[in-house]
């Protein structure tokens, strides 16, 4: 029989094996790709840190240790806020337009028609194709374009580049946020479109009453991840606009990071900038991605 | 229901546009894949006044093309094998349970997204050289894998979200263990958004370069990818030869997409949750 | 789910096996037990007598005409001595760099890798080049060419070809709009202008990269700081003791870069490339290519019945002063720490011999700075490039400092900056001048 005054306690090692008793299956779950992450990611990138405090040129035997002097010369780094500007216009771009057009682009083709079917296909074989060539692909219309109009190709003119390869992203990217979007929007019970027409809802009105906010998760889920791949652009001004130009127009923060690695020789302080620009990639999608849970839950 | 078919022919005709826009410079790359050089700097984009098949044999011969289109067959296979059993048992554990692990974990899985690769290259490499792994095909695949892993979770958990909690109770109640339930009630669930991670995944690691850049030196171990590099050099580029390669190297993968997109269009969704 | 387990594994089965037959190279367990790092290990699948070594070499020759001159040296090296076999890989020059440092870094470096020492001076600084001064294959290549690649009083870097920097014209163009070619600097202009008129854009060098900006740059103020005394004015910018606005040379040179050239830039310069430019001479949408002579074989094959001339960038008035300029183009080094220096230094000797050279310049279609080997029938674009060393209007771009190492990256994102800049901000010569020596240190 218990005493009456307590709940009786449990000694530490008598609460962890019960922890691990209920856990255990889930931690097996997740050991396969914790192991993977954690060796080819996560360890190196600790292993990393300790450079971006060197003034480490990447491949000499001697790493002069600086301290914090490589986060403090980022701060005053104009071509730092040149690139972030860059990255960050290219992001909004990027973002809104492929899960807007993703988006409309499911609804429109909900139905699994015959011709919906093979445009679904059709509009996302884009995806399919390497960030390499993508961007090459769009950097050689464009050049024809200028060929037959006279109209100077969007990616030569420092002002206009951004918008160009916004343009190759929402062209290779839209296809994937419409099979996200299709695979949540199936997953919307057609019971709810059915009581909503009854009473007499039209189209709008179903789509942001039920689709919307029946499909926030994956709303959440493709915002955070579309925002990530801007911010990381590398791949399309590298192909596009040959690492960055015209001049430093498109130069994308993980551009400069790469360039001060490898060809400026100064890897201690790429580091460091890789390591500060992690940090506030983590904190943007955090924050995007707390806003959308919110909203997750009031819908 | 629309019924009045004018309105139907004009959206037919706007999805057409839609698409056909979405497909020019797939037009662009197959003008230039059977246009030899000079052809295509005089009338880029004009269609092909016959079909020059040189540039595809010239490519093939260059590239030995059957070494590195059977390596990228391979590894992605296998990474996509890997990656979706791993990440969805994953995805689902952190989907589910409350605990700070998970959540610690899920909020790592982001940083994989986060992460240039650049920027843990180095140690990385040396790492895996350590191991024996450079210029090989099973070093690759453990690096896009680790790579890749966070984005798979991350797609598959958003969806776990939006299976209701009350099937699986339903499993519980009847004495089934966590595995039972995760085998037989939530994975068949899942299948759309796995398919899905499986084209995702498959295309991701076909299309990868910068991994292979860096840990496949060895002609005999390249891939696809990597030819691309062959034909955009500094200072000459072969356009003809370099999009009739990437021709072919699409073909593969438009095939696995097209054979399983079938899988996440069509109706086998949430069968448990209507019934 | 269980059925698309198993299919995906069957699937996965049927391709592997499908892999495994196809020739390449069988899966990777083999592999990862063989050390990263083989000594003397046998090369996969040859069945040579004895004890057979590799060499690795990497390169990063992308045009056509000299991915294959190296294949047939190989070839003939490898039937040669067949206790070798050279293991080679092309790659892009974006990353080439990458791959040298990162297997340096790793302690596991190529044996043979192309390069010159203005590219790797800093490796050779660290010791992880081998001098090969004392090399017999060293005496067979012309002293004016190995002067570029000596520091300390050691050579590092076997030169194989010249180069020959300046402006190809397409005669057939000139001829119909009945420009003849310049010789001067107002000369130059005025063919610009004559061509622009007719439609024709009149000079470009494909300015989408910056090693070709640099390089263009580097033509117009060659002669400059070679005539007006500032040889060493690179190297005081790169030390930080001069700066560009101190410079006369520079301030000179950009009058005349504008004048000649960027005044004429096509509104879509800033997006292509000098492949592009070269088909485009070709057929005559392009009047004039600012390239060198490593471009031959590439105009060669566009236009292989077309007929171009060479001329010098014109910076002078003076017809006589205006010169082509003359740079080691390929070269190789050994690593000091190379697995097989054996091998590596057979190499050399072969490619630098009368047979392996020979095989080289029948596809690549190069200069060689080889001594004594006789181009019976070089193009006649390289027959008017060597009239013009002949006659004497030639410099030499060992004559004055280069940017090298970290700072020749920094040099050509700079020009590329500024050949972006608006034209009203790009001619105001003065402030372009301490905008550079900005853009220069906000780099260092």
């Amino acid at each position: 029989m218990n005493s009456t005054t307590a709940a009786p306690k449990r000694s530490a090692p008598q609460r962890i094996a019960r922890y691990m008793r209920r856990e255990a299956p889930y931690l097996v779950m997740i050991l396969p790709a914790f192991l993977f992450f954690f060796l080819f990611v996560l360890l190196p990138l600790i292993e990393g840190i300790p450079i971006s405090f060197t003034e480490w040129d990447g491949f000499s035997d001697v790493r002069p240790f600086v301290g914090f002097q490589n986060y403090a010369k980022l701060f005053h780094d104009k071509f730092v806020y040149n690139a972030v500007g860059n990255t960050l216009e290219f992001t909004i771009y990027e973002v809104v337009l492929c899960n807007v057009l993703g988006l409309l682009i499911a609804v429109w083709l909900k139905k699994a028609c015959a011709h919906n079917n093979l445009f679904r296909t059709l509009i996302f074989m884009p995806h399919v194709i390497s960030l390499l060539l993508s961007s090459y692909m769009v950097r050689y219309i464009f050049n024809e374009f200028y060929n037959v109009t006279g109209v100077v190709n969007i990616l030569a003119v420092p002002k206009t580049v951004i918008i160009g390869l916004a343009l190759i992203a929402i062209w290779r990217d839209t296809g994937y946020c419409m099979v996200i979007y299709l695979a949540a929007i199936q997953g919307v019970d057609e019971s709810l479109y059915e009581v909503a027409r009854i009473e007499g809802a039209g189209r709008i009105t179903q789509f942001f009453k039920i689709t919307v906010p029946m499909i926030m998760p994956a709303i959440t889920a493709n915002v955070t991840l579309l925002t990530a791949w801007g911010l990381k652009l590398y791949d399309y001004p590298m192909a596009a606009t040959g690492g960055g130009g015209p001049g430093r127009a498109s130069e994308s923060v993980n551009i400069y990071i790469y360039n001060n690695i490898f060809p400026y020789f100064k890897a201690g302080y790429g580091q460091a900038l890789a390591i500060v620009w992690v940090i506030v990639i983590f904190i943007i999608t955090q924050c995007i991605q707390g806003y959308l849970r919110r909203k997750e839950v009031e819908l | 229901m629309k019924t009045n078919p004018v309105l139907r022919g004009v959206n037919f005709l706007l999805k057409f546009l839609v698409v056909a826009l979405m497909l020019s410079p797939f037009y662009l790359a197959f003008c230039y894949a059977f246009k030899p050089k000079e052809e295509i700097t005089t009338s880029g984009l004009s269609f092909p006044t016959h079909l020059y098949l040189d540039n595809f044999k010239n490519a093939f011969e260059r590239t030995n093309f059957l070494v590195p289109l059977s390596n990228t067959l391979l590894v992605t296979v296998l990474s996509t094998a890997v990656l979706t059993v791993a990440c969805s048992m994953a995805a689902y554990a952190i989907a589910r349970r409350k605990s700070r692990i998970y959540q610690v974990f899920g909020a790592l899985l982001m940083l994989t997204i986060l992460v240039p690769f650049h920027a843990y290259m180095l140690p990385l490499y040396m790492r895996l050289q350590s191991w024996g792994l450079i210029n090989t095909l099973t070093g690759f695949s453990i690096a896009k894998i680790g790579a890749q892993v966070g984005f798979s979770v991350i797609i598959i958990k958003g969806f776990v979200k939006t299976i209701p909690i009350e099937i699986e109770e339903a499993t519980y109640i009847d004495g089934g263990g966590v595995f039972r339930n995760f085998f037989s009630v939530v994975l068949p669930l899942m299948k759309p958004i796995i398919m899905t991670s499986v084209i995702i995944n498959a295309l991701d690691v076909w299309n990868e370069y910068v991994i292979g850049v860096v840990v496949l030196q060895k002609p005999d171990k390249y891939i696809l990818s990597l030819l691309q590099y062959t034909f955009f050099g500094q200072y000459f580029v072969n356009l003809g030869q370099a999009f009739a390669i990437f021709t072919i190297s699409m073909i593969p993968i438009l095939v696995l997409y097209f054979i399983f997109q079938r899988f996440i269009i069509s109706g086998i969704v949430m069968g448990g949750v209507k019934g | 789910m269980k059925k698309t387990l198993s299919f995906l594994l069957i699937a996965g089965m049927v391709l592997a096996s499908f892999a495994g037959c196809s020739g390449g190279q069988s899966e990777a367990p083999a592999e990862s037990q063989t050390p990263a790092s083989s000594e003397a290990a046998p090369s996969s699948g040859a069945p040579a007598p004895g004890e057979q070594t590799v060499i690795e070499y990497i390169d990063h020759f992308n045009e056509e005409t000299k991915v294959n001159g190296v294949t047939a040296v190989i070839e003939k090296f490898e039937a040669k001595y067949p206790q070798y076999k050279v293991e080679a890989a092309h790659t892009s020059s974006d990353t080439f760099l990458d791959q040298i440092r990162t297997r340096v870094a790793a302690g596991d470096p190529y044996d043979v890798f192309m390069g010159i020492l203005t590219d790797f001076s800093e490796l050779v600084d660290k010791g992880e080049i081998l001098p090969l001064e004392d090399q017999p294959f060293t005496s067979r290549i012309n002293e004016a060419t190995l002067e570029p690649e000596t520091k300390d009083g050691h050579i590092w870097a076997i030169p194989t070809s010249t180069s020959i920097g300046g402006v190809y014209y397409n005669k057939k163009v000139f001829e119909e709009q009945g420009i003849k070619a310049p010789t001067t600097r107002s000369e130059f202009k005025a063919a610009c202008e004559k061509l622009q008129a007719a439609g024709i854009i009149p000079i470009s060098g494909g300015y989408m990269q910056g090693n070709v900006v640099l390089d263009n740059v580097q033509w117009v103020c060659h002669p400059l700081w070679q005539t007006m005394g500032e040889n060493d004015i690179n190297r005081k910018i790169m030390d930080g003791e001069a700066k560009f606005a101190d410079s006369k040379a520079y301030l000179e040179g950009l009058k005349v870069w504008n004048e000649i050239e960027l005044d004429f830039m096509d509104a879509n310069e800033l997006s292509v490339d000098r492949s592009e430019r070269v088909i485009q001479l070709a057929n005559g949408t392009l009047g004039m290519l600012a390239s060198g002579s490593w471009s031959v074989g590439d105009i060669r094959t566009a236009a292989p019945d077309g007929e171009f001339g060479f001329i010098p960038v014109c910076v002078f008035e003076e017809a006589e002063k205006n010169g082509v300029i003359l740079a080691n183009d390929d070269g190789f080094m050994i690593s000091a720490k190379a697995k097989n220096l054996e091998g590596a230094l057979a190499y050399m000797d072969f490619l630098t011999s009368e047979e392996g050279a020979k095989a080289w310049l029948e596809k690549s279609k190069t200069i060689s700075s080889i001594k004594g080997l006789t181009m019976d029938d070089a193009d006649p674009m390289v027959q008017e490039m060597l009239a013009l060393v002949d006659k004497g209007q030639r410099y030499y771009a060992k004559d004055a400092v280069q940017f090298e190492g970290p700072a020749l990256t920094k040099a050509r994102t700079v020009f590329r900056s500024y050949v972006a800049l608006p034209p009203e901000q790009r001619k105001d010569y003065e402030n372009a001048l301490k905008w550079l020596d900005d853009e220069f240190d906000a780099m260092r």
